[in-house]
């Protein structure tokens, strides 16, 4: 009797120890243990007491379990998660950990419902739930129009989802985009400007007629055309769209700005081009829509167009 | 040769030697060569005519011969030949800013006769010159004919070897001394100078006698009989492209960089075998001397410039070494193979807008991108650059390639990479701009046909004030007034009109030029 009672004293003990062990180790590794790591820790438990530990953290609501490939891992829950999604079943739970999980980049729906193995009307209804509680919420993605993804309520979405300054409401702003174009191209043409005035050696010209991009970016900023905040980068992004126009040249130094603790500095400067305008888009014909029909004595013909005698007449 | 190379050949024939010549060139370019019968039974002319029209076209270089090894003769045509007829503005234009009137004179008379004898041709020069008042005598006009020799501008046409057994004059083709081409000749022009004087002593002989009295003299002997000249086109086209690429670098840097160039240039002339892809190095140090001094550079400021020009993107001038201050060398190839991308962006950029531009640049940039790229590092929305792509698409100036991830070819599987091919695209243009070039070059005809009436009036108007020296101020209003105000104001239209069409033609001729040269260095290894 004495020896019984020892030993129902010592389970309660061992079976905290055991559940203490688990969510230590989930706390040690975020990304949630298999049943193989809790066997590996502490053999000395059978794996009947291992399920019963676990269930019993689960009921509690201590860990939950996902699934992960063919494989069942556990994982610590929020404590906080309880009280968000109170009064949701287990179900929700395991849709809030999924969304969580994903972080500001967001999850698809139909990646929840593999992730969750729930049926989609199940999903569904569950997302729903939670958006109508304002736990999470959707955010369309740049990426692909007509593409939600969830995420938690509290969080700001991901520059790949928002597309990040060019985008309002997941529209991309290009009138916006087309305005910085010009504004910076304007800036760096004054810049050469100024270098050739100064008449200075033509190194030392060239030198000065470059600017860096923090330089253009302190002048869009001043400038104040822009209601969101631009960072450098974004300013960047926009003069490299000026470099494919072939209106301006990059060059990298090495150095320069050490106090920001830069190694490289981007320089720009704006460039003429080579040509001033080919012959072709200088005659009528270079832009005419019915090039491929005329011919001499054809219903279109040099001698009879009116696109020729309007050119020739301006 | 392209359909529309071959229509502006027949355009430029018909113009200058009439539709005979057309005809018979025409024959030739589809056959290849023929023989002298096939051209008088095809084309239906008589013998007498075709002889007489082939004589001119070899005299101007058109069409060549030889003997066939069956024994007869036969005949061949080059379109090169014709087309080059578009630059002869700019020859002559050449001519007169390197080496000034006389010599722009010397090249008009070359161009106009085909071929002609140094004495000959110094003769029509001063004959002009005369005319034109000016004080150029025999010597200064033989000088300048030397310069253009000396210079390579003007080249002898090969001997007629005496060979009594062939059927067909052959020439001597003097390989092994090509500098034979470039040997001054012994004119001796006393003849011609007496000439000159007696001219001088009667001045008011009327133009006719003065004319025939000419053409006995011409008679006289001058020792170089036999010896004929001819425009060396290659050295042209060699000055064109210089110039093309001086052009360039004074636009792209300053007009002091440009000088640069082109004094390196110079001095590669005579380093540089005419036919290679880039110039032979040139060391700092011989730029530096040979820079003229009235530029004011000194070695600091060449070295920053030769440091730019080596920089900027246009690729036109490479660091090929360090002895002698840095070795520098022009990559002729890759300096025309930007000036050629500077064109086609042009008329992408024109006609399409400046986003298209801004694809075609990017794809020109980074090679093959997919769509959702192009848009994202172009910045432009994605039905946009859809739209954009599938027009340069249909107008092929850019390529799709197809990447299949499954091998079975299913579009969902599939990536579909944009790119550029400049070769094709220049080709295309080219084209093009030979179209463009025969429509407002027929539009010219057009003009020129419709106002001939009006224009003949004017010519006989003027070329009456022109025979009637001393004229009162009186009679020459009197004159005038044959043409009605509204004539006049019609005339005055026709010559902007024409001179906006010469314009417009010598534009073409410039992205011709740059196509072409792109086309011949990208093929060169
Ligand atoms: S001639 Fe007139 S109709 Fe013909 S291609 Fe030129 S512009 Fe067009």
């Amino acid at each position: 009797m004495a020896a019984q009672e020892i030993q129902i004293k010592r389970e309660p003990m061992e079976e905290a120890e055991l559940d203490n062990r688990i969510i230590e180790l989930c706390s040690e590794i975020p990304k949630g243990i298999t049943d193989a790591v809790i066997q590996n820790d502490m053999p000395q438990f059978s794996p009947q007491e291992r399920v019963m530990a676990i269930n019993r953290l689960l009921s509690t609501n201590k860990v939950c379990l996902l699934k992960s490939g063919s494989q069942l891992i556990y994982k610590l829950k929020d404590p906080d998660v309880g009280n968000k999604t109170k009064g949701g079943d287990t179900q929700e739970q395991i849709m809030y950990q999924i969304i969580e999980d994903a972080g500001n980049k967001g999850i698809w729906i139909r990646d929840i419902r593999t992730k969750s193995n729930l049926p989609m009307t199940a999903v569904n209804k569950l997302v729903k739930s939670l958006e109508s509680k304002k736990v999470i919420k959707a955010v369309k993605s740049v990426s692909a129009s007509k593409k939600k993804v969830y995420m938690l309520a509290s969080l700001e979405p991901d520059r790949s989802v928002t597309g990040g300054a060019w985008y309002s409401d997941q529209d991309f702003e290009s009138e916006f985009v087309e305005v910085l174009n010009q504004q910076c191209f304007n800036y760096l043409e004054q810049r050469v400007k100024l270098a050739r005035e100064s008449n200075s050696e033509p190194m030392t010209q060239r030198n000065a007629s470059f600017a860096s991009s923090s330089d253009v970016w302190k002048f869009i900023t001043e400038l104040g055309i822009s209601k969101v905040s631009l960072a450098v980068e974004d300013i960047e992004t926009i003069l490299d769209t000026l470099i494919y126009d072939g209106k301006v040249e990059k060059s990298i130094v090495a150095g320069g700005g050490a106090a920001d603790g830069e190694s490289q500095v981007k320089l720009y400067r704006a460039i003429t081009p080579v040509i001033i305008n080919t012959g072709l888009m200088r005659s009528p014909c270079g832009v005419c829509p019915v090039f491929r029909e005329c011919h001499e004595a054809g219903i279109v013909s040099p001698s009879t167009c009116l696109y020729m005698k309007d050119w020739l007449d301006a | 040769m392209s359909l529309e190379q071959i229509k502006l050949c027949s355009f430029i024939l018909r113009e200058h030697f009439g539709e005979v010549a057309e005809k018979i060139v025409n024959y030739l370019l589809r056959k290849g060569s023929t023989s002298l019968k096939p051209l008088t039974t095809e084309c239906g002319f008589t013998l007498d005519k075709v002889k007489r029209c082939l004589a001119a076209l070899i005299q101007h270089g058109i069409v060549t011969f030889s003997q066939h090894k069956a024994g007869f003769v036969e005949y061949f045509a080059s379109v090169d030949n014709v087309l080059s007829y578009l630059f002869f503005p700019q020859y002559i234009n050449c001519a007169k800013t390197l080496f000034g009137d006389e010599s722009e004179l010397i090249i008009e008379e070359l161009l106009h006769q085909g071929q002609l004898t140094m004495s000959g041709t110094i003769n029509r020069v001063t004959q002009r010159l005369a005319q034109a008042e000016s004080s150029q005598d025999v010597y200064g006009v033989r000088d300048k004919f030397v310069d253009l020799i000396k210079t390579q501008f003007v080249k002898q046409c090969p001997l007629l070897t005496p060979d009594s057994k062939a059927r067909s004059p052959a020439f001597a083709e003097d390989t092994e001394n090509p500098e034979q081409a470039f040997t001054v000749p012994q004119v001796d022009l006393a003849g011609l100078v007496k000439r000159k004087r007696k001219i001088s002593d009667d001045e008011n002989e009327d133009h006719a006698r003065k004319k025939r009295k000419l053409e006995n003299s011409a008679a006289e002997k001058c020792g170089d009989e036999g010896i004929y000249w001819t425009i060396n086109h290659a050295r042209f086209q060699q000055y064109l492209r210089d110039q093309a690429i001086v052009t360039a670098v004074s636009r792209k840097v300053d007009v002091r960089a440009g000088e640069i160039i082109a004094c390196f240039l110079r001095i590669s002339e005579m380093k540089t075998a005419s036919e290679s892809i880039s110039t032979n190095a040139i060391t700092y140090n011989e730029i530096f001397q040979s820079l003229p001094k009235e530029m004011g550079i000194t070695r600091q400021i060449l070295d920053q410039y030769l440091r730019i020009i080596v920089e900027d993107a246009s690729d036109f001038l490479q660091k090929t070494g360090d002895s002698g201050g840095g070795m520098f060398a022009i990559n002729f190839q890759r300096a025309f193979k930007h000036l050629c991308q500077a064109h086609v962006q042009s008329v992408i950029g024109e006609k399409y807008g400046s986003k298209c531009l801004r694809v075609y640049r990017l794809l020109a940039m980074k090679g093959h991108l997919e769509q959702k790229q192009i848009e994202e590092m172009a910045m432009i929305p994605a039905k946009e650059a859809k739209e954009m792509l599938y027009s340069l698409f249909d107008e092929q100036l850019v390529t799709i390639k197809e990447v299949p991830k499954t091998p079975d070819h299913a579009p969902s599987r599939t990536f579909y990479l944009f790119g550029i091919q400049l070769n094709q695209v220049a080709r295309m243009l080219l084209q093009k701009t030979t179209k463009a070039m025969l429509n407002v070059c027929l539009r010219r005809a057009h003009e020129t046909q419709q106002h001939r009436r009006l224009l003949e009036k004017q010519q006989r108007m003027e070329a009456i004030i022109a025979s009637m020296e001393n004229l009162e101020e009186e009679q020459k209003t009197e004159i005038e007034e044959m043409v009605t105000p509204a004539e006049k104001a019609q005339l005055s239209k026709i010559k902007k009109m024409t001179h906006k069409l010469e314009q417009c033609e010598s534009q073409l001729c410039d992205t011709m030029f740059v196509m072409e040269m792109y086309i011949k260095y990208a093929h060169m290894k």
